[in-house]
């Protein structure tokens, strides 16, 4: 068949350019990685969060939860007597830490007999003992006080072994355990369970937290609507039953907008990689126009010619791929930790055993992979099919069809940009459509890129001729004459270059809000809570702490907060609202706290809020669509639901999920709770707050507390703020790597391009150091060009990023700020980098023969 | 500088080899040829004879394997890549087959372009090109880029480009294979004219035995091997 041939003849050509197949396969390796690597971490992260929840919740259907008073044990007992039902479990669960590491693992307190239906691997768990290998090890619990079972992999990271005691506490107690037996996870299921539990009877547990009659939740498998019923009328006032999925994904929601952030920018880098193969295509149509044309002369069709550059992108489209699937599993495995320890530090605690694949993941790779080397490779092959065989033996240079190209690809880019802009003034909050705009005015902006190119070569080549003689003049209309390929590779470098900026910018921007945010909240000297273990866990301290403190020399007021997950029944989709009481007038302690909107003025809130007003945060009310208009928010109180009215919504940045403040005095009628969660201290003006840090340390040494300073508690919260964006950070890097290695492409193209035209300079005096001299003038007018051409761009990126993106995600607005230094930073990368691609291909043409380029004439 | 009577141009057993796939094919084998001031020497051979390889080894764009060139006194041979290329810059014009004209640059940067990578355009250099320009007859096509050109203009600018630095010797590979009978006898009559005025010596590769039958001194390649006769003699 003749495509065989048209193939054969693509199949030695790729062997002559080998490099260039290999920046092909890189391009797309590089891109498919990205995007799979992102989705595993992710995903990984998710599955993990997801396993472990599901697996403690067994095969509940149901579960009674309670708020921060928990579920009293009564209802347990009045179920299984009074309405029959055995299969429910009742639980109590809370986080602790070891003695000697302090190793946070999640204390799960149960009823072994009610166990057989509920968790099946703890019921089938061969537990290793001190007395042998036995299934009725969970009975042990039982019959030994203060026995605990972990799992092999546990007892490793704590170094014990059954038999052994280690010490475990919390914010009130310390107590010594011993490991009764160690459970072997026999699937991945059970192993994600046991990552870091530590699983103790129920009523050991309730002791040791100091919660004696009360649950964390009772799990239960219902399934007639009948039991349903009349579980749910038998349910006092303050607990509520639930669905065990739906509490499943609300939770692990929570980290959604930040991982679609990572997955968008990872298929950042793969439109970056685009670009790239686009450029090696193009390339590789131009080198081969005159063979095409003889092709075309000797009978080879159009659809031949279009099928046999499109079979090579194929084929380089699936080894790419593959390699890339590959790549992205492992790369992934390097990303979960940065993108576990910040779901960690934001939102819940979250251990990944086992990276997780799924089939979705590969088949977006493959997708991907595919349909951008094969899209990228369509243009330049139907323009392998206009090539007719006069114009190619004609010698008409392939340059000029290119000329038109760029008028195209401006008209194209305004239709991208308008249609981008446009779906930002979409009445939708939907994040994935922010990201579609987003990406449409960056490719709107980028096919502008040839056009602004060209008039900037024009521009610019008065100047450099000045400055630079003949290489002066050469070098910008080199550039132009090659646009086909500097045009596409400066719009790739320019797209990475403007996603550093506008990524710096919008990280510029976010730390200089918080810093100012945080100038306004930490008016408070001391700050003392339990280490971090994310939202969802409640940290229990012992109220009568405060007395003691208050009597710290130097310390003139102490005030508490309640930090609790409270659940909103208006928003079941949502997770449960954290819901913080303070007992300080909160203008006391952030008195320059701003308000999006209040509904009093602003000295007046303290005191709506002790006549049962609440005040909320912007993210907050994003979330739940809180307006000044509709400013009511019921939440559940032991006594029922109870409808608060909303006096403030002010800016906040501690968590994209959102608080509710209320009054500790409402919040104390409302809950039977007594625990605080944390204390701010105000001390004199002449007290050194170090001081008062040291004397509180010595005061809580042993209940695991954590005392900070202002300054330190403000570089606690600039470190989680900069691990949150290490992993962009990191991306963005990359994204810059693949737009290095377009431009290196580019430039080894445009001398493979420029070789008999070189070599003829060479021939008529050029010497190699002005052959260097003349490719650096043609790379560093490239790299200042897409330097330049990236400001404006990265510029509207932070300003997309900052106003629909962030604000979409998180629910946050934050303040547009410019840091200079980055503006230049990113011009001087774009060159550099440039410049550095220009190594290579200057290397090349400095020990080109100027015989042999003249030969190949 | 030599004197007029002493060898201009001097090839001492020079010789060159290509290797393709491992095998070595000899191109020049130990050829030796001396040529004076102002003389116009044709190299005449069939394809593939050696005549390009020959041109390039005398302008020092390639280097032999054995063998000395030494032109106007200086051994081109001991010359490192860099002294090679200051030394054709100065002293060499060179005309090609193809015209190899910049396409990035005009008709008139292309002609200074070598004095441009010397840095020596004087104003004397400038009123030297303009009146080179007149004389190939595209004074009125200076700022064209070489692109609108055909090709015998663009042989004219290469013309043009290979004297304007006031070269010593000028060395043409085949400079009307491209070119059409008319524009051929027109290309060729402006070299040599411009050659003999100013006193260049000339070495021109070539097919054409009518072209060869002006030259001074004919050269005949085959086989690697070298044979000179005068121009007197009959041309076969």
């Amino acid at each position: 068949m003749a495509i065989t041939v048209v193939s054969r003849l693509a199949y030695r050509a790729l062997q002559r350019r080998l490099l260039q197949s290999a920046l092909f396969l890189f391009s797309i390796v590089a891109g498919v990685a990205l995007v799979v690597g992102v989705d595993v971490a992710a995903e990984s992260a998710r599955r993990a969060f997801a396993l472990s929840t599901a697996s403690l919740q067994g095969n509940a259907t149901h579960e009674i939860v309670g708020g921060p008073s928990g579920v009293p044990t009564s209802l347990y007992r009045r179920l299984r007597t009074n309405l029959g039902i055995r299969t429910a479990a009742p639980v109590v669960q809370s986080t602790v830490r070891e003695g000697a590491s302090g190793l946070a693992l999640t204390l799960m307190g149960i009823d072994p007999f009610a166990e057989t239906q509920m968790r099946q691997f703890l019921a089938d768990a061969a537990v290793s003992g001190a007395t042998g290998v036995s299934g009725q090890a969970l009975l042990r619990l039982l019959a030994e006080p203060n026995t605990v079972l972990v799992s092999e992999s546990v007892a490793a990271r704590l170094g014990v072994e059954p038999g052994d005691t280690f010490e475990l506490f919390t914010t009130q107690n310390r107590e010594t355990f011993t490991l009764a037996g160690t459970i072997r996870p026999w699937n991945d299921l059970s192993r994600q369970a046991l990552a870091a539990l530590v699983i103790a009877d129920i009523a050991t547990a309730q002791e040791f937290l100091d919660t004696p009659h009360v649950l964390t939740r009772i799990d239960l498998i219902l399934t007639d609507a009948q039991t349903l019923l009349e579980v749910r009328e038998a349910l006092p006032p303050g607990v509520a039953l639930r669905p065990a999925e739906s509490n499943r994904q609300t939770l692990a929601q929570l980290s959604d907008s930040f991982t679609l952030n990572l997955q968008a920018l990872s298929l950042l880098a793969l439109v970056v990689g685009m670009f790239l193969i686009y450029n090696i295509m193009s390339f590789s149509v131009v080198q081969r126009r005159v063979q095409i044309g003889m092709l075309r002369a000797i009978g080879a069709t159009r659809r031949q010619i279009l099928a046999s550059i499109l079979l090579e992108a194929l084929v380089f489209g699936v080894v790419g791929t593959f390699l890339g699937v590959a790549a992205g599993y492992f790369l992934g495995g390097f990303l979960v930790g940065a993108v576990t320890r910040t779901i960690t530090d934001l939102y819940y605690r979250v251990e990944v055993q086992v990276l997780t694949l799924s089939t979705f993941t590969v088949a977006k790779g493959v997708a991907t992979g595919l349909i951008a080397s094969l899209g990228a490779a369509l243009l330049p092959a139907i323009g392998a099919t206009r090539v007719t065989a006069a114009s190619a033996l004609r010698s008409v240079d392939a340059e000029q069809t290119t000329r038109t190209h760029v008028d195209l690809a401006a008209a194209a880019g305004l239709v991208v940009l308008a249609a981008g802009f446009g779906l930002t003034q979409l009445q939708t909050r939907s994040l994935f459509f922010g990201l579609g705009a987003l990406f449409l005015i960056l490719m709107g902006c980028i096919l502008f890129t040839p056009a602004a190119l060209l008039l900037a070569m024009r521009s610019v080549q008065p100047v450099s001729g000045l400055l630079f003689g003949t290489l002066g003049r050469i070098a910008p209309r080199a550039i132009v004459r090659s646009l086909s390929r500097t045009g596409v590779a400066v719009a790739a470098l320019a797209l990475a270059v403007s996603v550093i900026v506008g990524v710096s910018v919008m990280i510029a921007s976010f730390r200089g809000t918080v810093t100012e945010w945080l100038d306004g909240a930490l008016t408070a000297d001391v700050f003392i809570s339990a280490p971090a273990s994310g939202l969802l866990e409640t940290i229990n301290i012992d109220p009568s702490l405060t007395t003691l403190l208050q009597e710290v020399p130097g310390v003139t007021h102490v005030a508490t907060a309640r930090d609790v997950p409270v659940l909103a029944p208006d928003y079941p989709q949502l997770p449960p609202v954290n819901l913080v009481a303070i007992s300080t007038n909160p203008q006391q302690v952030s008195p320059s706290r701003r308000f999006v909107w209040l509904a009093v003025e602003q000295d007046e809130v303290w005191e709506a809020m002790q006549a049962g007003a609440i005040i909320v945060t912007e993210s907050f009310a994003y979330r739940r669509r809180i307006t000044a208009e509709d400013y009511a928010l019921t939440l559940l109180t032991d006594q029922g639901p109870r409808t608060f009215p909303i006096v403030g919504v002010f800016y906040h940045y501690g968590t994209d999920q959102g608080i509710v403040l209320m009054a500790d005095s409402v919040y104390r009628d409302l809950y039977a709770d007594p625990w605080v969660s944390s204390f701010v201290l105000f001390v004199t003006p002449e007290t050194s707050s170090e001081s008062v840090v040291e004397n509180v340390r010595r005061l809580v040494a042993d209940q695991g507390l954590v005392v900070q300073g202002t300054r330190a508690l403000r570089t606690e919260v600039f470190a989680i703020f900069d691990r949150a964006f290490n992993i962009t950070a990191a991306l963005r890097s990359l994204v810059a790597i693949v737009a290095f290695i377009g431009i290196l492409s580019a430039l080894m193209a445009l001398q493979l391009d420029q070789k008999r035209t070189l070599g003829t300079m060479r021939a008529l005096g050029l010497t190699a150091g002005q052959l260097w001299r003349l490719t650096f003038l043609v790379t560093g007018l490239m790299g200042l060009a897409a330097g330049l051409f990236a400001l404006p761009i990265g510029l509207l990126l932070a300003k997309l990023l900052i106003d629909v993106i962030n604000v979409r995600a998180f629910g946050w607005t934050f303040a547009y700020i410019v840091p200079a230094g980055s503006l230049l930073q990113a011009v001087l990368i774009a060159m550099v980098a440039a410049l550095l691609a220009g190594i290579y291909p200057a290397w090349r043409v400095s020990r080109l023969a100027p015989a042999e380029a003249i030969r190949n004439e | 500088m030599s004197n007029d009577q002493s060898p201009f141009v001097t090839l001492s057993d020079i010789s060159k080899y290509y290797y393709d796939h491992g095998e070595q094919r000899v191109v020049l084998n130990k050829v030796s040829l001396e040529v004076k001031r102002g003389e116009f020497v044709a190299v005449l051979g069939s394809s593939g004879s050696g005549k390009t390889t020959l041109l390039h080894l005398i302008g020092g764009i390639d280097t032999p394997d054995d063998g000395s060139i030494v032109i106007d006194g200086s051994e081109l041979t001991s010359f490192n890549d860099s002294a090679r290329t200051r030394f054709r810059r100065r002293h060499v014009g060179m005309i090609f087959q193809l015209f190899n004209l910049i396409p990035t640059l005009t008709v008139w940067e292309n002609v200074l372009l070598p004095a441009e990578l010397e840095g020596a355009v004087t104003a004397k250099l400038r009123n030297q090109a303009a009146a080179l320009l007149e004389r190939v007859g595209l004074s009125d096509r200076r700022n064209t880029f070489p692109d609108r050109l055909s090709g015998g203009e663009q042989q004219r600018v290469a013309i043009a480009r290979a004297l304007a630095h006031q070269p010593l010797l000028v060395l043409a590979d085949e400079p009307t294979g491209n070119l059409d009978a008319e524009n051929s006898a027109r290309v060729l009559s402006l070299l040599l004219e411009l050659t003999r005025e100013a006193g260049r010596t000339l070495m021109m590769a070539t097919h054409d035995h009518e072209i060869a039958r002006q030259a001074s001194h004919i050269c005949r390649l085959h086989g690697g091997a070298m044979t000179t006769q005068p121009v007197a003699a009959p041309v076969p």
